[in-house]
């Protein structure tokens, strides 16, 4: 199986799960990537990205019973797979050596 | 607060299945806590939808790229809609012709509303635009006009309104090269085009001060003329005309936005004077005006009611008992049936594309379900349901951009049959254009939606196993029902739809059963007008005239010719207030009004117009006058009493009498679902220019030519006008009410023949479903008429509750256009029993044939396949 490449979006989604002890709710994936980006991803791409990330085996999740709050729907709970850490990697890799040296032109001023 | 139902419908049938699809909605919802706001929940839902709609994921990332654009599945998926409509063209075809007869159908209502109601008064902010109706106490004249003289005191007293202008149509004659040729005119005052906010397409309107006595004689031509004899030339305009003796310098072209029904008959327009020595019962104009700005309606008919009353008490001979009745200018536009036609109009055409999308979802139900193999093995290689979803929109939207393409030369071929059939002005404005097609398209995309939904919880149907492990498409009770709910929604509205269809039928049926009153038959009839240009003096028009009967009546093949000033029925004018013996009515009461009609001697007698008691005035007479039946009942109580009596009314500027010498009988309204008006005939009055001649003729027809040929040698500058038999011009007088009878009562057949359709395709695949069945039945010994019988008990209890259902609707409606149902009520035994009696006998007829088939299966032949 050849390497996976991310997209940003799916940088994003992955590094937002990460942050939530490696295993979150979409609602708290949702709301990490709102904190950092500073605007709310589409939640119709959002579920898609999530979806595409689970068929390329980057993530893997569970369920949870849903409380009276969800009206009793049933709630995904989504781990980042060793697969995942790895394309995860290699992006930050790729991205650094890429960064490398820039400083002088895209350094905060 | 709850989420929006409709939006959670939606989303359950858009996300993913299991799950998945249930977290995502339970997301959602958890958030809606914190943000109780249905707007937000909806923005979420088209989010998710349009994501969903549009993009694939995961399972089918497997059988499609991820990267695909979505033109490209788009094309996929019509290129798969394509190949189905070619695996089953029969459906097909039923389909498209189905949807194209609805369309087309709706779309001609749709014309007649759209063109009633957006786009056909000629008036700008026409909430803001009044007329005025009068009416006497009797009743029978309800919407009568009013006079200059009202007319100036309205404008003198008047607080809440502005632009109070008049309007009346006239003919006049046109001098070219020395012949005379009549046009038709509408005259009004200067104040008229402003009051309707309309404008000249070229040159200028009349100003203020053109339309009195002295001023210098202008003309506005109607752009049709314009562009017809004119050739659209602008140097038309500084040019003069000759109506009667009088030069008239042409300033203006008006806009051809004014030529809309009854305004788009005039030739020319002329400014008018009102003149207040004009006879106050003389109620011949068309009164238009604009409320003030912050002044409402109602308070603006307070006033003019009030107008009204005061007018009644300063002028009890004219106006007494005369109500004044301020009217928004829609309700002048057509009679007071008008809006409720329209109405009728609308409902079928929404009942037809109800009928017609609940027929073809029938239909792409069984589709579907004969297909529901395939989609469970595509389910199963991993389609999503949104996909297949998708694919099913694409394919209902194929179908019904094929339907809606053939319906418009539907429409077009269904607008030009009413058009030929019917010459009023207004059907032959009705058209196909921008509106329409835009309604079509909308229509187009709207019906797919609906039936495409009306499918897919099958395709959603998650029980792969069940369906793919069957053989057959046994257990399908649910989708059963739900197919029987749509055949008893369709019974039950074409139910509606016919039995409107029926009273109307019947009310007109019954106006026109009414006696007319004369002989139609043998009468050929045409009128010359012997206009002052041509005959400066009066008495040379009378003797044209004589000389013209005297030469018609010498015609081979003619028994008797005879004229009046305006041929009954045809071309009524209006009511004139009456005095009976002198004496002058109490104040406060109505005078009473009677239509006068000026006739020859002999005219009744050619008129076939039977006499009830005394006799016809003799040859010479100037004095007697003989009444209608209604008249003298109504006046002198009795046929017998009025005989030898007195009326007397005021004609022109002075007071004319007359002793009435006989009563004949009543000759009908123009309006046919009147009553006959009290009417008194009256030798033809000296000053008549105009001459309604009526011939009797074995042959009327054939003696056409030769009418023509004797008007024009004997008055060879005179045109000869609307020449045609008498029982010609009765037709279509008749026409305009009967194109709305054949427009409904196509209406009514296409949605009867969908309904059986439905009915029958819901039977016999019921029938095909429970073969098995209904033959184990038979190999246990029930006979064929007791399968026969169990079929046409399921049959029956669909056509029953609909056709109770549909009942309650037609009366409903029924009640509705209460105000156009004559000789018959909204719930009138006979039209309801037929229009059952009817649906009966076709549904039982569409019951019969899988009925028979049933009783033909072979019990080993079914059993066998088990």
């Amino acid at each position: 199986m050849g390497r996976n490449f991310l997209g940003e979006f799916e940088q994003r989604v992955l590094l937002a799960i990460l942050r939530c002890d490696r295993a979150a709710y979409p609602i708290e994936i949702r709301k990490e990537i709102t904190r950092a980006s500073g605007h709310e991803p589409s939640r119709g791409a959002f579920y898609t990205t999530l979806d595409r990330l689970e068929a390329k085996q980057l993530v893997r999740w569970t369920t949870e019973g849903g409380d009276a709050g969800r009206d009793g729907l049933p709630q995904r709970k989504f781990t980042v797979t060793p697969e995942g850490l790895k394309a995860l990697r290699a992006s930050r890799k790729t991205l650094f050596e890429l960064w490398r040296g820039l400083d002088g032109i895209l350094g905060e001023s | 607060m709850r989420p929006p139902t409709l939006a959670d419908w939606i989303l359950r049938r858009v996300l993913p299945l299991g799950k998945r699809g249930e977290s995502i909605l339970g997301d959602l919802r958890e958030e809606f806590r914190s943000h109780p706001s249905r707007l937000w929940y909806w923005r979420q839902t088209i989010a998710l939808t349009l994501q969903y709609l549009t993009h694939d994921s995961p399972q089918s990332a497997l059988t499609y790229p991820r990267s695909t654009p979505m033109w490209f599945d788009l094309r996929s998926d019509l290129r798969a809609a394509l190949r189905t409509l070619r695996r089953t063209p029969g459906t097909s075809t039923v389909i498209v012709a189905t949807l194209a007869v609805a369309i087309g159908a709706a779309t001609i209502g749709f014309a007649f509303a759209d063109f009633a109601l957006f786009r056909g008064l000629p008036v700008d902010d026409p909430s803001r635009v009044v007329s005025v109706f009068t009416a006497d106490a009797h009743g029978s004249n309800p919407r009568a006009r009013v006079s200059a003289p009202d007319l100036l005191d309205y404008r003198a007293r008047t607080t809440t309104l502005v632009h109070l202008s008049g309007m009346r149509e006239g003919r006049v004659p046109l001098i070219r090269n020395g012949r005379s040729q009549t046009l038709t005119a509408g005259f009004v005052t200067a104040n008229a085009f402003p009051a309707m906010g309309q404008h000249a397409a070229v040159g200028r309107i009349f100003h203020e001060g053109e339309d009195v006595p002295g001023a210098d004689p202008v003309v506005v031509l109607a752009h049709h003329y314009w562009r017809d004899e004119m050739q659209s030339r602008r140097d038309a305009i500084g040019r003069t005309l000759q109506i009667g003796r009088t030069f008239y310098t042409i300033v203006g072209v008006m806009s051809p936005q004014i030529e809309f029904g009854n305004l788009a008959e005039p030739d020319v327009w002329l400014p008018l004077s009102l003149s207040a020595e004009e006879p106050r019962d003389q109620r011949n104009l068309r009164f238009i005006a604009r409320l003030k700005d912050g002044v409402s309606f109602e308070q603006a008919a307070a006033e003019m009611a009030s107008i009204g009353a005061a007018l009644a008490t300063e002028h009890p001979l004219t106006n007494g008992g005369w109500t004044t009745r301020l009217v928004p200018i829609r309700d002048i536009t057509g009679g007071q049936g008008f809006w409720v036609v329209i109405a009728l109009f609308l409902l079928s055409m929404g009942l037809l594309v109800a009928i017609a999308t609940a027929n073809v979802s029938n239909l792409i139900m069984v589709r579907a379900a004969s297909r529901a193999r395939e989609l469970a093995v595509r389910s199963a290689m991993g389609a999503r349901g949104s996909r297949l979803l998708r694919q099913f929109i694409v394919e209902g939207v194929v179908l019904a951009a094929l339907g809606a393409a053939i319906s418009l030369p539907v429409a077009w071929l269904g607008l030009q049959g009413i058009a030929a059939v019917n010459a009023e002005p207004a059907f032959q404005q009705i058209a196909i254009d921008v509106h329409e097609l835009s309604f079509v398209a909308s229509l187009a995309l709207i019906c797919p939606i609906v039936f495409s939904l009306a499918s897919a919880r099958q395709i959603r149907s998650p029980d792969l196993r069940a369906v793919l492990a069957a053989q057959g498409g046994r257990g399908a009770t649910a989708r059963m029902r739900g197919r029987s709910a749509l055949v008893v929604a369709q019974v039950a509205l074409a139910v509606v739809l016919l039995t409107a269809t029926a009273f109307v039928f019947k009310s007109i049926n019954y106006a026109f059963s009414q006696p007319l009153g004369m002989a139609v038959d043998r009468l050929l009839i045409f009128t010359l007008e012997f206009n002052e240009a041509v005959y400066p003096d009066v008495d040379a028009a009378r003797a044209a005239a004589d000389a013209t009967r005297t030469a018609v009546a010498g015609l081979p093949g003619v028994i008797q010719v005879a004229a009046v000033n305006a041929l009954p029925v045809l071309g009524d004018t209006g009511m004139v207030a009456i005095t009976i013996d002198e004496h002058a009515v109490a104040p406060g009461e109505a005078s009473p009004t009677a239509v006068v009609t000026g006739a020859d001697a002999n005219a009744m007698q050619t008129l076939g117009v039977p006499l009830r008691a005394g006799r016809w005035w003799s040859e010479g007479t100037m004095m007697g006058a003989v009444i209608t039946q209604a008249a003298a009942e109504r006046y002198f109580g009795g046929v017998q009493q009025a005989v030898g009596r007195t009326v007397s009314f005021q004609r022109g500027h002075e007071r004319v009498s007359f002793q009435i010498v006989g009563v004949s009988g009543d000759v009908a309204n123009l309006n046919r679902t009147m009553l006959p008006p009290p009417r008194i005939w009256i030798p033809m009055p000296p000053a008549t220019r105009r001459f309604a001649f009526i011939v009797e003729a074995e042959d009327p027809a054939a003696v056409a030519s030769g009418v023509r040929t004797v008007a024009a040698s004997v008055a060879p500058s005179v045109a000869v006008e609307s020449l045609q038999t008498l029982a010609e011009a009765m037709d279509r007088a008749k026409a305009s009410d009967y194109v709305i009878i054949f427009a409904l009562a196509g209406f009514a057949v296409v949605a009867l023949i969908l309904a059986t359709a439905g009915l029958f395709g819901v039977i016999s695949y019921s029938v095909s479903q429970r073969t098995p069945e209904l033959g184990t039945r038979m190999a246990l010994g029930a006979s064929a008429s007791a399968v026969v019988a169990l079929v046409a008990r399921q049959s029956l209890t669909l056509i029953g509750i609909g056709l109770l259902i549909g009942l309650a609707g037609g009366v409903t409606v029924g009640f509705g256009m209460q105000s156009m149902l004559f000789g018959t009520s909204p719930i009138d035994p006979v039209t309801l029993a037929s229009v059952s009696g009817l649906l009966m006998a076709v549904s039982l007829l569409a019951t019969a044939i899988p009925a028979w088939r049933a009783s033909r299966i072979d019990p080993v032949i079914a059993l066998r396949s088990e």
